[in-house]
């Protein structure tokens, strides 16, 4: 029997084409940015405002073999990252929601990420999402930006190599959304 | 009461704010009208 992969190889696996290493890289960064989300979520009592890209940051560090690192494997990885992390923290913050529903003090999930989406220094979890699946809607590549770049923290670099789009693009798309997305949320 | 009216954003509507805004990146900023 084969030893399991880790995430590295799986990594660079996806990156040379490979499907099926995305398919069993998934539950494996899901499940440690679900326990970073959970510890931080659990250390913090009251009116959350996390750094979602600092959990991203956390887990690649852990997960990810430094010296083998390329930094396209570490796009990718940041990719998939982004798109989980905003999942784990939807789902708590609707979890949250449910439970403190009618009670006298709901609490709130704020996100932030330094100064990313602009003069609002935190943001409701679930009225950003709310937004983005509308923008998703008529736009989808731009939602996938905003995810990438706030969920994952990804520079436009790094945000043009996972979507193999041009710079250029990537720029314009960014500075679109968050327009878009700042009348949304006023 | 007058009830408000907002255009519902389509892939089509969007398209065209797109390329308004692509031209308008295309242009030196001193050609930019600026809107206040």
């Amino acid at each position: 029997m084969s030893p399991p992969e880790n995430v590295s190889q799986l990594l660079v696996k996806w990156g040379e084409g490979d499907q099926a290493a995305l398919d069993k890289l998934m539950p494996l960064v899901y499940s440690e940015l679900r326990r970073l989300a959970s510890n931080y979520l659990r250390r913090e009592r009251q009116n959350h405002t996390l750094q979602p890209t600092a959990l991203v940051n956390e887990a690649y560090l852990k997960l990810i073999d430094q010296k083998s690192a390329r930094w396209q494997n570490r796009a990718h990885f940041y990719g998939v990252a982004a798109q989980l992390m905003r999942r784990i923290l939807v789902d708590h913050a609707r979890q949250h929601q449910a439970a403190k529903r009618g009670g006298p003090s709901q609490e709130r999930l704020s996100i932030t990420s330094a100064g990313q989406l602009g003069e609002k220094p935190d943001l409701d979890l679930l009225a950003l999402h709310e937004a983005l699946e509308e923008l998703k809607t008529f736009d989808a590549q731009q939602e996938r930006i905003v995810e990438l770049r706030y969920f994952g923290g990804l520079s436009i670099e790094e945000t043009a190599e996972v979507m193999a789009i041009g710079h250029a693009t990537v720029e314009r798309d960014w500075k679109m959304a968050r327009a878009w997305l700042r009348r949304k949320l006023d | 009461m007058e009830a408000k009216t907002r255009k519902v954003m389509t892939p089509e509507r969007w398209q065209k704010v797109k390329e308004i805004f692509q031209a308008a990146l295309n242009r030196v900023p001193a050609e930019r009208r600026v809107c206040r």
